[in-house]
């Protein structure tokens, strides 16, 4: 049996790593904010009238993607992209950029999110403006959570952004590169996923949830075109931990 | 070099399995040396030596008897797998309603409790098969609980959980010398310590499955370590160089064979043409040293990446410039010089 005891050892050493690094990880001072089911979806699998009521139940995170490279440069500019790690001195117009930058690894960074502030109000006024006839469809249904800025160090980002609406999280930032016939080349940045995309309800606040199923968003807007403005039927405050792994605190259905 | 003693006690009975098939064909030619006394009493000598390794050792005394062996290792990796398969699935289906604690309880239980069952098994029976599908079911069901716990516990994937899965494997393998769990745990410890060149940079671990040169330097890094898992058995140091080769041939071949797999800045063509020259280099040294060695799984290894990547270079430069009559005509005319190469080999080594 003892050549079988170090195998059982390394494996509660590991265990009670996780469990160590969870308990860290919600130590200190944890951020927290309140999130809305715009912010974290229900997936699809949740009260689907399957006989798989009892298995987890996980929220995954949307936010706004910024991908279109005019907007992306507001916020994660040249500057920005060469402290993450980016090699950003190839000209956007040089023969060897779609090389250089198709190629580029993507990094994992910190990345500020704000939850429904001036910079969620400014993509809003963007959108209405270039399609005011979509614009009602929209906003009610898209998440308000709004990338802001990024940096390798979250104290920093902390403090340049010490507001109960921003937080912190980790993320995977890309390159891309694209031609446009119109506007010529163009390279940016974006933030495709975080490191943890989606978070576990706990069991005690998974019954709250109970009912709610994830709405079809095609049905939002009614026959004219203009969506009726369905209310988050839920809110969840979110904590984000020193490792950046994110958790529930507390989930509350709306009336 | 440990050997293997039930390895080693399967060669001796494949010996005098091979010896009696040769002497009773001497015998029919008329052509046996030995007395009917001599032959008796060795038949005696055997039928004691083979009563002895079966006792001690369960080995197979007949070609049958080792033809359902490997059917037995084959059920008891099959076994393996779909246990695990489902005690996942079971996972997944009940979790929900569980509490935290009850939930990594749970989960550490699984794997806790094969181990026991390796143990039980392991001094019941010889032949171990029982014992090596408990192994690896302790090996799934410690990566479910690792993985599950991180999950359950909202810490993000990352490759150091890949450590503690790699450690317990290892632990694991080296109780009772088995080698599919060694396997799976190298490959997992490989896997490991590549991802270590994009974190240390900031970049996801991930991207190591897009750009595999440091999968390949890890690879590589074992393939020269292995010859010290000797000192934890003959079978061992086998296991870990046919791991590390498979894992390096492979790696190199997908280098040498998609385009954007490799870390290099030079253009994708340039790339896979250095790419080319180093899987034949590579793949040409690995089968010179193992027929060195005299170690035919792993020229069987080295013959086979070797043949997949001419198959897939001649597929590659010849489908669209020939028509198909001519494509397979030129891949018989192949086959022939092989042979007739081969053969040219062969005789050479005789007279030698």
């Amino acid at each position: 049996m003892s050549r079988l005891i170090v195998a059982a050892l390394v494996l509660l050493l590991g265990v009670g790593s996780l469990l160590g690094a969870a308990a860290w990880n919600r130590g200190g001072e944890p951020q927290l904010i309140e999130l809305t089911e715009r912010e974290l979806e229900l997936p699809w699998s949740w009260e689907n009238g399957r006989d798989d009521d009892d298995a987890e139940l996980r929220l995954t995170f949307r936010w706004q993607l910024r991908a279109e490279p005019q907007d992306a440069r507001v916020w994660l500019s040249d500057v920005t992209l060469r402290a993450l790690g980016f090699g950003t001195g190839v000209p956007a117009g040089a023969p060897e950029a779609e090389q250089v930058y198709g190629r580029s690894l993507p990094r994992i960074a910190w990345v500020a999110f704000e939850y429904d502030g001036p910079a969620w109000r400014m993509i809003e006024q963007r959108r209405a403006m270039a399609s005011p006839e979509r614009h009602g469809a929209e906003p009610a249904a898209a998440s308000r959570l709004v990338p802001i800025d990024a940096g390798l160090d979250p104290a920093v980002l902390r403090r340049r952004h010490a507001t109960a609406t921003t937080v912190m999280m980790p993320a995977i930032v890309h390159m891309r590169y694209a031609m446009d016939p119109a506007q010529g080349p163009s390279v940016w940045g974006w933030v495709p996923r975080l490191v943890a995309n989606d978070v576990s309800v706990p069991y005690h606040l998974r019954e709250r949830l109970r009912g709610l199923t994830r709405p079809v968003r095609a049905a939002v807007a009614n026959a004219d075109g203009e969506a009726p403005v369905p209310a988050p039927r839920y809110s969840v405050k979110l904590g984000v931990g020193r490792l950046g792994a994110v958790w529930i605190e507390d989930v509350r259905v709306r009336d | 070099m440990k050997a293997d003693p039930r390895r080693a006690a399967q060669k001796r009975a494949d010996r005098v399995r091979a010896f009696r098939d040769e002497l009773s064909a001497l015998r029919d030619e008329e052509a046996s040396p030995l007395s009917p006394e001599q032959e008796a009493a060795i038949a005696a000598y055997h039928e004691r030596l083979l009563a002895r390794l079966a006792v001690e050792f369960d080995v197979d005394r007949s070609a049958r008897s080792g033809q359902l062996s490997r059917g037995l290792r084959l059920a008891s990796f099959f076994g393996a797998a779909t246990l695990v398969a489902a005690i996942t699935a079971l996972i997944q289906r009940f979790w929900g309603g569980l509490t935290l604690p009850a939930q990594v309880t749970l989960l550490t239980m699984f794997p806790l409790v094969s181990i026991a069952g390796v143990q039980i098994a392991a001094e019941r029976e010889r032949t171990r098969y029982v014992a090596s599908l408990m192994a690896l079911v302790a090996l799934g069901t410690a990566w479910v609980a690792i993985l599950m716990t991180a999950r359950l516990l909202d810490i993000p994937f990352s490759a150091l959980l890949l450590w503690p899965g790699a450690a317990f494997g290892m632990a694991l393998a080296m109780s009772y010398c088995f080698r599919w769990v060694l396997a799976f745990s190298l490959a997992s410890l490989v896997v490991a310590v590549a991802s270590v060149f994009f974190v240390s940079g900031g970049v996801p671990w991930t991207v190591l499955f897009e750009r595999l040169e440091p999968l390949g330097g890890a690879a590589l890094v074992l393939t020269v370590m292995a010859k010290h898992f000797a000192a934890a058995g003959e079978a061992f140091e086998q296991t870990a160089r046919l791991t590390a080769l498979t894992m390096l041939l492979g790696t190199v071949l997908v280098l040498a064979s998609v385009s954007g797999t490799s870390l290099l800045a030079f253009a994708p063509s340039t790339t896979l043409m250095l790419y080319q020259t180093a899987m034949l280099a590579v793949c040409l040294i690995v089968l010179w040293r193992r027929l060195e060695a005299g170690d035919q799984a792993g020229v069987n290894l080295a013959s086979a990446f070797l043949a997949t990547f001419l198959f897939i270079r001649y597929v590659d430069w010849f489908w669209q410039a020939v028509p198909a009559w001519a494509f397979f005509l030129i891949l018989a005319a192949g086959a022939f010089a092989s042979i007739a190469l081969l053969r040219r080999v062969r005789a050479r080594l005789e007279t030698a």
